[in-house]
């Protein structure tokens, strides 16, 4: 064979190796994503919003602003929400299909077997279950055709748009939108401010700790001053608690990565006119939720048939708007922490039935099967019991007896009236219409601070808080409960899977509430002080709460209203009220020293601790390297004292340690500390200092920075790491390692001026230059506008016809 | 090995060079519908060349028209800043174009 011959020989085999390799390989999928022109990635970098859509419901247009908010106009209802359906749809799509999947348990469909013990726990608490529910109860309602309406704008979009790059990069395809889907985003939100396994936490606890121990380490009502509802009553008593068992450890550590982060929680006031320049009332409502990326809040204008004419800020995946003011009022949430979840364990005859008092009953048991994208099924047994579902690790065959199964009640597992609540509050006209909405808000229980334009003021408790029964008598839901001793029964109008009634829940006019205050505000501490009936089994430290009572109190004080400004202001506060709980201890540390470490390590010339701390003001502003300080030193400190003493009582090495309040207010020497506080705060001081050296920071910006992360996690789809203000402590909310913080913040006035922002864009496009484009402004706490004008131009016409 | 018809087109420089942009056209074209597009644009790009090499190098110069439209693509879009700031599906893209006509012109030296 000559030499040409063997070239073209081993060419024409490396070229048919080439071409086979690329055609049947896994390198064909690369190839269809990312070759230049063809590949399928590239499409969604030329996408285009449509000009104009045919809709079955009429005609309407979007305009979009400068931060592009929509503002949707129509004269019928319906048409309006298709729009802002096609808005949802075109704008945060993937957002909303991912959620979706995360409580349906499908995400493994799509991601793999990293999502499976997702996918089993959201299978066996069976959101899909109770979201089905809930839509048949509004089905054919007035709510309910809307959000039909809705559901087809978003599918139009789906049809109409080209494809998000998400799916183009993972090579799946959207599924149609419905609305159950809607609902099930609905009770996403519900499970994330209300879905809690403290109770579990605390039982574990006192069998490890003991009941005392765990009663001063995990209070249920913390003894500070500033509740809410300030009375001045001081705080009612807990009471002793038997669990029916004890929680499996295992299972404990599983279930905590399916609740909420622990930055989950919110700030807002409402402050009347006596108290403004104006004589018009303010609301200001920054909610702290997981910071994502693209944001968990869409923001959108929506103006139809009078009155309505809403502006502010949706769950995509939900019609209408949560916080926000329509024509005749401004209202928000925050978290109110009421216990509306209880755990029971059962006796059982291993056949499948369970003792519930005098009766036998069966499970209500079904298998599912979770797909796994690039690996095998996994079966899920999903089991109803009276009280709800049935949630379990790993079933090890005993059953209840190791707790590692439990029957979960929870007012989220019912069919509720909340999207009809909301609905009606878009377009409520002023106090009394706003009452008569938010009693109908079922789920979940939030603060619910309004004003109109009236100038009444209003705040009161929304949903469904249960009262628990043993025997007859109530009792707190602060244990795990035996079910089938029927205790802690729930009242008869719960009906898990099915249409409930308030029977059985806390009267409306018993909950927490205030008609009119001057003013009055709520960072997720305890709501009274005396209330009538048992509503929590926790709150959050008082830290927010007190520090803005502090604030609003000394404006009202002196001789200065209260104005937007000032309330924008308060919601940038950045000064840590821990600082003065714990400035004793950082004291007492300067007075016996710091220790060296064992290599004999100086500090940086950055700091000289703890004298530094001893003239700060306590604020935490980027540009200081006090509070990175501070804020290490508290880890440390927090660490030091609990962690080896939790360890050594059996419990996870996860175990959230007792909150900053109940560490700052421990006596000097409490057992925790091992009778030295000063020692163990000093020891802790020169560990925080050596990590920070270890590291290169210089101040609390190197430290403190936005980190929000796309659920894909690729460096391009992350937003820019930016240095901010803030801490756990802080008004101004921001926790660097949680990635929770203001999820919106928003300051409404009755002069036009209302102003808000969002961390992040208002659109999940990559590629569109509004994906990220509020979030420099809002590291910075800058606001814009957020009036209800609609732009010149139109972006999108609807007009009637069936597409 | 070699057909006639391509002896006598590497022979012809007018009928060669048309024959080469007519291919580049052509292969481009395709490669906006499919990515063996830009293997074929590389094969036929280097096929009228006198030499493997600049058979090769045909190819290579295809590879880069690809690339220049596909840059000119999302610059006219409006995208292009932001598909290079991906990193590597930018990166994956482009060294795709360059090298997919870079192989699919080894043809050169079979026929």
């Amino acid at each position: 064979m000559n030499e040409e011959t063997t070239r073209r020989a081993v060419l024409s085999a490396v070229l048919g190796a080439g071409v086979g390799g690329m055609a049947l390989t896994e390198a064909r999928s690369y190839l269809t994503r990312f070759a230049p022109n063809s590949g399928t990635v590239w499409g969604a970098a030329n996408r285009n919003a449509a000009g104009r859509v045919e809709s079955p419901y009429g005609a309407a247009t979007v305009s979009y602003d400068d931060d592009h908010v929509p503002h949707v106009e129509a004269d019928d209802e319906h048409a309006a929400y298709f729009a802002v359906g096609y808005c949802h749809g075109a704008d945060r799509f993937f957002q909303m299909d991912l959620y979706r999947r995360l409580m349906e348990g499908t995400l493994s469909a799509v991601v793999g077997d990293v999502a499976v013990d997702s996918d089993v726990f959201h299978r066996q608490l069976d959101f899909a279950g109770a979201a089905e529910a809930t839509w048949e109860r509004a089905e054919g309602t007035e709510t309910g055709d809307v959000v039909e309406a809705y559901v087809d704008g978003v599918n139009r979009a789906v049809e109409q748009e080209s494809t998000p790059l998400e799916y183009r990069l993972l090579s799946f395809e959207p599924r149609e939108w419905t609305p159950t889907a809607c609902l099930l985003i609905s009770k996403q939100i519900s499970w994330g401010l209300t879905g809690s396994f403290r109770t579990l936490r605390r039982a574990l606890a006192r069998d490890r700790l003991g009941s005392e121990a765990t009663g001063a380490l995990y209070p249920r009502i913390m003894g500070h001053d500033v509740p809410i509802i300030r009375d001045g009553g001081g705080p009612s008593a807990s009471t002793t608690r038997t669990d029916a068992a004890t929680p499996e450890p295992g299972m404990v550590s599983w279930l905590e990565s399916f609740e909420s982060d622990p930055g989950i929680g919110s700030n807002s006031w409402v402050v009347s006119g006596e108290q403004t320049a104006s004589g018009d009332p303010i609301v200001a409502n920054d909610p702290h939720l997981n910071l994502t990326v693209p944001p968990v809040w869409y923001e959108q204008h929506v103006v139809g048939p009078d009155p309505l004419d809403v502006r502010g800020v949706s769950f995509p995946g939900v019609p209408f708007v949560i916080i926000g003011q329509n024509h005749a009022g401004a209202w928000g949430f925050t978290n109110a922490g009421a216990d509306v979840i209880d755990f029971y364990t059962y006796e059982t005859a291993g056949d499948g039935s369970y003792r519930y008092g005098d009766e036998t009953r069966e499970f209500d048991t079904r298998t599912e099967t979770v797909e796994v994208s690039g690996g095998e099924d996994v079966e899920v047994t999903v089991k109803r019991s009276v009280h709800g579902s049935v949630l379990t690790q790993y079933p090890d065959g005993d059953e209840f007896e190791q707790a590692d199964e439990l029957g979960v009640a929870w007012t989220g597992l019912s069919a509720t009236r909340t999207v009809e609540a909301v609905h009606e509050l878009n377009v409520a006209g002023g106090m009394d219409e706003a009452e008569a909405a938010i009693r109908k808000f079922d789920e979940p229980t939030q603060n619910f601070v309004y004003a109109d334009a009236d100038g009444n003021t209003y705040y009161w408790v929304t949903g469904q808080i249960p009262i628990r029964t043993t025997d007859g008598e109530p009792v707190q839901g602060t244990r795990v409960f035996d079910g089938s001793a029927r205790e802690g029964d729930w009242g008869p109008g719960y009906t898990p899977f099915g249409e409930s009634s308030w029977e059985g829940f806390v009267p409306y006019e018993e909950k927490p509430g205030v008609r009119n205050p001057d003013y009055l505000a709520t960072a997720n501490q305890r709501l009274t002080d005396d209330p009538e009936q048992y509503l929590s089994e926790g709150y959050a430290p008082p830290f927010r709460g007190g520090r803005i009572y502090d604030r609003l109190d000394e404006r009202a004080t002196s001789d200065e209203p209260m104005d937007a400004a000032f309330c924008r202001d308060v919601q940038l506060d950045t000064l840590d009220p821990r600082y003065e709980l714990f400035l004793p201890i950082i004291e007492a540390v300067a007075e016996i020293g710091v220790p060296t470490t064992d290599d004999g390590r100086a500090s940086t010339d950055a700091f000289e601790p703890p004298e530094s701390l001893l003239d700060w003001d306590g604020e935490m502003r980027p540009g200081d390297p006090e509070p990175l300080l501070f804020e290490h030193w508290l880890r440390e400190f927090r660490s030091a004292t609990f962690d080896d003493a939790f360890a050594d009582a059996g419990l996870p090495e996860e175990f959230p340690t007792p909150n900053d309040w109940i560490l700052g207010t421990l006596p000097a020497d409490s057992r925790w500390f091992d009778g030295d506080r000063t020692t163990v705060a000093a020891e802790a001081m020169g560990a925080a200092r050596d990590r920070i050296a270890d590291e290169g920071w210089d101040d609390y910006g190197d430290w403190n920075r936005v980190r929000f992360t796309h659920p894909f996690d690729q460096p391009f789809l992350n937003y820019d790491r930016l240095r901010t203000s803030g801490s756990a402590g802080t008004v101004r909310n921001f926790h660097t390692e949680d990635s929770t913080g203001a999820s919106w913040r928003m300051v409404a006035t009755f002069d036009g001026d209302s102003r808000a922002i969002l961390p992040g864009g208002n659109s999940g496009d990559y590629f569109s230059t509004h994906y990220d484009d509020q979030l420099r402004a809002w590291a910075e706490g800058e606001y814009k506008s957020m009036d209800r004008t609609v732009p010149d131009g139109v972006d999108v016409t609807f007009e009637e016809g069936d597409g | 090995m070699t057909p006639e018809f391509l002896t006598e087109l590497r022979e012809d420089d007018s009928r060669r060079v048309a024959a080469t942009n007519g291919a580049a056209l052509l292969g481009v074209g395709l490669s906006l519908f499919h990515w063996s597009g830009l293997l074929l644009a590389g094969a036929l790009v280097a096929l009228p060349q006198r030499t493997i090499p600049r058979g090769i190098g045909a190819g290579f110069g295809v590879g880069v028209l690809a690339v220049v439209v596909f840059l000119g693509q999302l610059w006219f879009g409006g995208t292009l800043g932001l598909v290079l700031g991906m990193g590597q599906p930018a990166w994956l893209a482009l060294a795709l174009g360059l090298g997919l006509p870079t192989f699919g012109a080894l043809v050169r030296g079979v026929v």
